[in-house]
């Protein structure tokens, strides 16, 4: 089967700057892809080629086997769009702005049901504009879902939310993805990306610079593992060769399994309770701020 | 029949939305009302001695339907493109002519409404006449007709050159009300008058005086009242309009800082919460 979206050698420059140089991916139907990088990056730029907004400058573009340059009102009926920044009709209820949203499509989900999805149930017949930040997100993606559609674009989804908002949003995509949909979402929040996504690919000033699960990006998976614990009152006979900053103890290992067992071993003969142990792989943020490193400071691209 | 339904949802929007809808419906409503109370029994002797008020209900009846199109339609329009809301339309399979023929429609309605609201205040409360009102009333439709398509043209196009929505008011008004003072929307103004041969360029003034020639009796205006050139002009700067809008037309901000924009954002972002 084709993939859902396939992109070859996509370059977009506005005037002089190239925002876009040179990107190739696919993503598989079924599959949640993330496209993270910093502000800058050429992220929202990508996905709005893909949603027909934007032509591109050249290179090859399908989604969901159409052209989105020329996709046209055939095409919008099989994509659901939450943008980035986009106001709703605010004098609206947010029951009557899913019922208008849903009149625009010719096979719709039922109004209730997508209300209820994004938990918002209590707010129905609320104005939009008395909505908060975090609800009017929801009622984006309400907005986004409601022609039921194959492909959905999620532009950085949670920015501005809190935690616990966040949370609600992802368990949202993951219910999503259960219905077999498929997802490109953008964000620059790696935890995000973690939770939510298949595949990660990260664009850095036009260009993908890794790509991979959350799990390997970047050589994640081949990065030694970091042990940390507070300093025992003796490290005589320790069976790992630990290096002593202060207080602390770390050594890094590639037999994460078979150290550990021997330090604790030896911790535990000794009657040491290894205070503050803490065993952890270069987190997802790590790895990105070191494939992102020299780009940060980027300026940012113009709309 | 996705038209009537847009349309639908648009009359819904207007009517929430106290302070727009007084704008649009009070404003006109409201300059009747002082203008005629002062004015009200002077004689015009330029239109051979009838009441004031005879002249000025008709110019108010363009002043509404210029209100309820170009002013209405001017506002919302930039309004929804700063906010992202028509990028967001875009999106969606909803068809550029349905989701246009629907705010036009809604537009329509509301000037119709006016119009009949304008005429009645001006029987009931002013003593004015509607004369022949059998023959006069098609042209006085026909009229409204032709000019809602002007204004509304008029309306998308201006739409189009509001940098963002902090300027909406200024450009919009800056632009309308000079040529009302000088078409004779507040005052009687003659033909012979320098301030009238300007306005004679724009559509503001063509609108009245086809208005007022559906109200003046005879000797005045024989028969049903048409006024071709005036019609003419107003079709002209309609067909003008229409392309020149066509061709502006932008679904999305031209400023993404404003309005819409990441300012937005940051606002949103503060204020959320689960």
């Amino acid at each position: 089967m084709n993939p859902a979206i396939s992109v070859r050698g996509l370059h977009k420059s506005y005037g002089e700057v190239e925002a876009v140089r040179g990107v190739s991916f696919d993503v598989a139907y079924g599959e949640v892809l993330a496209l993270l990088g910093p502000n800058g990056a050429g992220k929202t730029t990508v996905v709005e080629i893909l949603e027909g907004y934007r032509k591109r400058t050249s290179g090859e573009v399908e989604v969901l086997g159409v052209d989105p340059a020329r996709g046209g009102v055939g095409f919008r009926e099989r994509i659901g769009i939450v943008l980035q920044e986009c106001g709703i009709d605010a004098y609206l209820t947010v029951r009557e702005v899913v019922q208008m949203h849903s009149e625009y499509y010719r096979a719709p989900r039922a109004v209730d049901e997508v209300i209820e999805l994004v938990g918002l149930d209590e707010k129905r017949t609320s104005r939009v504009k008395t909505l908060s930040g975090g609800q009017q997100r929801r009622l984006d993606v309400a907005l986004g879902l409601i022609g039921d559609p194959e492909l959905l674009f999620l532009d950085e989804p949670t920015t501005g939310f809190d935690p616990s908002a966040r949370r609600q949003s992802w368990d949202i995509v993951g219910n999503l993805t259960k219905l077999g949909k498929t997802v490109l979402l953008t964000t620059h929040y790696m935890d995000e990306a973690q939770a939510l996504a298949d595949r990660v690919i990260v664009i850095a000033r036009g260009h993908i610079v890794a790509e991979g699960t959350p799990a390997d990006i970047g050589g994640r998976d081949l990065d030694k593992t970091v042990v940390t614990f507070a300093k025992p009152t003796s490290l005589d006979g320790v069976p790992v060769s630990v290096d002593v900053a202060g207080e602390s103890c770390r050594f890094e290992t590639e037999h994460v399994t078979r150290d550990l067992h021997r330090l604790t071993a030896w911790a535990i003969d000794r009657g040491f309770a290894l205070d503050a142990l803490d065993v952890r792989k270069p987190s997802l943020e790590d790895v990105y701020l070191r494939l992102t490193a020299d780009t940060q400071t980027e300026t940012e691209v113009p709309k | 029949m996705m038209v009537f339904r847009q349309m639908k949802w648009e009359q819904k929007q207007f009517w929430r939305n106290p302070p727009a809808a007084v704008f649009t419906f009070v404003f006109p409503l409201m300059f009747l009302l002082i203008f005629s109370s002062l004015y009200g029994n002077d004689r015009v002797d330029q239109l051979g001695g009838i009441k004031f008020v005879q002249q000025y209900v008709p110019a108010i009846v363009a002043f509404g339907l210029i209100s309820a199109c170009y002013t209405n339609l001017a506002f919302t329009l930039s309004l929804r493109r700063a906010q992202g809301i028509l990028k967001r339309k875009r999106g969606t399979p909803l068809s550029v002519g349905s989701y246009m023929g629907g705010i036009i429609a809604n537009v329509v309605i509301i000037a119709a409404l006016l119009t009949v609201v304008t005429i009645v205040v001006g029987i009931v409360v002013f003593g004015i006449e509607f004369p022949q009102f059998t023959t006069r009333v098609f042209t006085l439709v026909v009229v409204l007709l032709i000019g809602a398509f002007c204004f509304s043209a008029c309306g998308i196009m201006i739409a189009n050159i509001v940098p963002n929505q902090e300027a909406a008011p200024a450009v919009i008004n800056v632009i309308l009300f000079p040529l009302l003072f000088i078409s004779g929307a507040f005052s009687y103004v003659d033909d012979d008058n320098a301030l009238a041969q300007v306005a004679a360029f724009f559509p503001v003034r063509h609108l009245i005086k086809a208005c007022q020639s559906v109200f003046l009796p005879p000797p005045q205006v024989e028969g049903a009242g048409w006024e071709p050139w005036h019609l003419l002009v107003l079709t002209l700067w309609g067909i003008g309009a229409t392309a020149i809008a066509a061709r502006t037309f932008k679904w999305e901000p031209a400023n993404p800082s404003a309005g819409g924009g990441r300012a937005a954002r940051r606002r949103r972002s503060q204020s959320s919460e689960a």
